[in-house]
C-alpha cells in the first residue's frame, strides 16, 4: 500500500530508460521487470480493491500491465509511473463496466491469494460494508480507493480518473453519505 | 457515526482487505507474453477487419446510390442502455436505442404532481410560465420557477441542472437514500421526464439551450440531444463531453488522445489541444485545465487558446503555486466570454470555493483563499456578466456545512439574499446542500 500517496521510482531501474533513450527490448524487459517486482503486491491489492475479486483482480493487473509494457518506453521515463499504472488500471476496469459483454481473459495462473485478513476477524458490520463498496459503480469506487486506500488527494485523484474535482468530491461524498444510510439501517 | 468515523472505517476496512492479499508469483513474464500475444490477435483483427470493410462498402455505396440522406452521426458499435434501478428519481426510462438509431423523444407520465402553492398565481392565458437560468433553483426533491413547483420523486437530491432554451430541464440527481449512483435526465418544460441519458455520466448544454452533449458513466458514446430530447447525433469515443456550442461539440481529451472538436451535422471532426474544459459563446476560444504531473500533483493549471489559429496559441496561461497559487479551475465561460467561471481549489470535504477570473490577463476578480472564500456548492454568473447566483454555504464555521441560502452577488461580493437561509441536516463535512442553481 502507498501510505504516502507519492508515488516513487523504482530503486535499480535503467537510467537509460529514464533519460528517454532507445532501448532494446532485453533492456526494456529487464527494467520494466524490475518496476513491476518492486510494485506487484501494491498493484494486485489496488486492482482487489476496484474488482472486489481475486480472478477479477489478476485478470485486470495482468491486462494493465500489458498495455504498459507496450509503452514502457515512454512511461519510464515520466516522472510518476505508479500514477501512469493506476490510471491504466482504473481506464481499463472502467471499460470492462462500460463493455460488458468483453469475453474477460481466464486467469489459471493464480498470481494472487487471498489470505485472511491478519487483524480483527471480519464482522456482520464489516461485511456490510465491503458489500457496500463493491455495489458502488466502477468510477465511483475508484474515486474512493484512491482517496481513502492511496491517500491521494483530490487533484490526484482527479487527474488519474481523467475527471473533473468536482467530479471526485461528488463521488466520495455519495459513497460515504450512502455508506451511513446503510449502516443506519444495519444497526437499527 | 459522525463523518470523520465512517472515513476512518472507511479507511480501515479498504486496508484490511487490501492487506489479505499475496502476490505468490512474477506479473513480468506474464504480462509481457500477454501484450505479445495481444498485438499478434490484432494484427490478425487488422487483416479481417479489412476483409469487413470491403464487404461492407459494397452494401454502403449502394445506399449512397439510392439517395439515402447521410446519417451526420458515426456510430461504429450499439450501445445497450441498461435500465435505470426502480428506486430512480423518475421514471424508468423507455427509450431503447436499439442499434443506434434514433429514438423519438417519449411522452411519459408526469412526476408527482405537484401541490398547488397556497399563494400561486395562474399566469394570465396564453403567457404560461417557462423557466429560464435566471428564475429557476432547484430546493430538495422540487425544482421551481415563479409560483410553479415540480416535485420530482420522493427523497431525489438533485446534483446539478441546467434550463434549457425551450424551458425544460437538464437534471442529474440520485436518491437521497437509495443507490449512490447519479441518473440525467431531460425534463419537459412541464416537468414530464422526456429522455434518460443514463447514469454517473457528464454532460454540458450549449449557451443558447438547445443541444445537450452527454455521455453516461457506462457507455463508450458521446450523444448529442436537441432539447426536445430527441437525439441529434452520437459517436463511439473514449473522450469526455467538454463544451457544446451550436452543432460544434467539443470532447475533452488527454495528453494521449487530445480534444475533439466535432461538428453533429456535417460529422467532421478538427483536433484540439488537450484538456478542453470550456469554449467561449463565440466558439474563439477554448479553456484548458489540468493539473501538473509531479510526484505531489499538486500544481494546477488552467489556459485559454484561439481557435480560431490553427496552431491554438495561448493567449493566457496561469500554472503553479506561484501564477495559480488559489489552483483556480475553470469550467465555463461568462455569456460575453469575459470571464472564467470556475472554482478555487480545496482539498476535501463537499463544499466548493466560487472562482472568477478575467480572460484577457487572467486576473482573479472574484473568490480566493482566507478571507476571500466564498463558500458554495453551485453558481453561475448571470448574462449581464457581474452577477453572481449562488447556492451559498453561510456557515460559521464554514466546516461541517450546517446552512444554505441562494444569494444573488456582485463581482465585489455585495450580496443580497434571493431565497431564505434553511438549515441543512447531519451537519458534516460531506452535507449535501438543498438548493441547486442552474449552471
Amino acid at each position: 500500500m502507498t501510505t504516502s500517496g507519492r508515488p516513487h521510482r523504482v530503486e535499480g531501474a535503467s537510467s537509460h530508460t529514464r533519460q528517454g533513450m532507445s532501448v532494446g527490448n532485453t533492456e526494456r524487459e529487464v527494467d520494466f521487470s524490475a518496476y513491476v517486482r518492486a510494485r506487484q503486491t501494491s498493484l494486485a491489492r489496488f486492482a482487489y480493491l476496484l474488482t472486489g475479486d481475486p480472478h477479477s483482480a489478476e485478470d485486470l493487473v495482468q491486462s494493465s500491465l500489458a498495455k504498459v509494457y507496450g509503452k514502457w518506453d515512454h512511461i519510464s521515463t515520466v516522472e510518476s509511473p505508479d500514477a501512469y499504472v493506476r490510471k491504466v488500471m482504473v481506464n481499463e476496469h472502467t471499460t470492462w463496466w462500460r463493455r460488458a459483454w468483453r469475453h474477460r481473459e481466464r486467469t489459471d495462473s493464480e498470481l494472487i491469494r487471498v489470505m485472511d485478513p491478519a487483524a480483527a476477524p471480519v464482522t456482520g458490520h464489516d461485511s456490510e460494508l465491503w458489500a457496500h463498496v463493491r455495489s458502488l459503480a466502477p468510477q465511483q469506487r475508484a474515486a474512493v480507493v484512491l482517496r481513502y486506500y492511496e491517500d491521494l488527494t483530490e487533484a490526484q485523484t482527479a487527474e488519474i480518473l481523467g475527471v473533473s474535482v468536482g467530479t471526485v468530491k461528488s463521488h466520495t461524498s455519495r459513497a460515504i453519505s450512502s455508506l451511513r444510510s446503510r449502516m443506519k439501517e444495519v444497526t437499527s | 457515526m459522525t463523518t470523520p468515523d465512517q472515513e476512518n472505517e472507511l479507511q480501515a476496512l479498504l486496508r484490511q482487505h487490501a492487506g489479505g492479499i499475496e502476490v505468490s508469483g512474477d506479473f513480468a513474464p506474464v504480462a509481457i507474453a500477454r501484450r505479445r500475444r495481444d498485438r499478434r490477435n490484432r494484427a490478425v483483427l487488422g487483416a479481417a477487419a479489412a476483409v469487413a470493410v470491403i464487404a461492407v462498402a459494397v452494401p454502403t455505396v449502394w445506399s449512397a446510390g439510392r439517395g439515402t440522406p447521410p446519417v451526420p452521426a458515426l456510430t461504429t458499435s450499439s450501445t445497450s442502455v441498461p435500465s435505470s434501478p426502480s428506486s430512480v428519481p423518475t421514471q424508468t426510462p423507455s427509450v431503447t436505442t436499439g442499434t443506434g438509431t434514433v429514438a423519438p423523444p417519449t411522452s411519459a407520465p408526469p412526476l408527482t404532481s405537484a401541490p398547488p402553492t397556497a399563494t400561486g398565481t395562474i399566469p394570465p392565458s396564453g403567457t404560461a410560465q417557462v423557466a429560464t437560468r435566471g428564475t429557476a433553483y432547484a430546493l430538495d426533491d422540487t425544482i421551481r420557477f415563479g409560483d410553479k413547483v415540480f416535485r420530482l420523486q420522493k427523497g431525489t437530491a438533485v446534483e446539478t441542472f441546467a434550463v434549457l432554451g425551450n424551458g425544460g430541464f437538464v437534471v442529474a440527481s440520485h436518491m437521497s437514500d437509495g443507490p449512490s449512483q447519479s441518473i440525467m435526465e431531460i425534463l419537459s418544460p412541464g416537468g414530464r421526464l422526456v429522455t434518460s441519458l443514463g447514469v454517473s455520466g457528464t454532460y454540458a448544454v450549449s449557451p443558447d439551450g438547445s443541444r445537450v452533449l452527454a455521455k453516461s458513466g457506462d457507455s463508450d458514446t458521446v450523444v448529442v440531444y436537441a432539447a426536445d430530447g430527441s437525439k441529434v447525433a452520437q459517436r463511439t469515443d473514449d473522450r469526455e463531453p467538454g463544451a457544446i456550442v451550436g452543432d460544434l461539440a467539443y470532447l475533452t481529451g488527454d495528453t494521449t488522445t487530445g480534444s475533439l472538436e466535432w461538428d453533429v451535422a456535417t460529422g467532421t471532426t478538427r483536433k484540439l489541444p488537450a484538456h478542453v474544459v470550456a469554449v467561449s459563446p463565440d466558439r474563439s476560444r477554448a479553456a484548458l485545465q489540468w493539473f501538473v504531473a509531479t510526484d505531489a500533483m499538486d500544481e494546477a493549471c488552467w489556459a485559454v487558446v484561439d481557435l480560431t489559429r490553427s496552431t491554438f496559441p495561448k493567449t493566457v496561461e496561469r500554472c503553479g503555486a506561484g501564477q495559480n497559487p488559489t489552483m483556480f479551475m475553470p469550467t465555463a465561460f461568462s455569456s460575453r466570454g469575459t470571464y472564467l467561471v470556475g472554482s478555487h481549489y480545496l482539498d476535501g470535504g463537499f463544499w466548493f470555493s466560487a472562482g472568477v477570473v478575467r480572460v484577457s490577463d487572467g486576473t482573479v476578480v472574484l473568490g480566493g483563499t482566507g478571507d476571500r472564500v466564498v463558500s458554495g456548492w453551485t453558481w453561475h454568473l448571470g448574462d449581464d456578466e457581474s452577477t453572481l447566483v449562488i447556492s451559498r454555504n453561510t456557515s460559521k464555521p464554514l466546516t461541517p456545512a450546517a446552512r444554505n441560502t441562494v444569494q444573488r452577488c456582485t463581482l465585489a461580493m455585495d450580496c443580497s439574499v434571493l431565497h431564505p437561509e434553511i438549515g441543512l441536516s447531519n451537519p458534516s463535512s460531506f452535507t449535501e446542500p438543498r438548493y441547486v442553481v442552474p449552471r
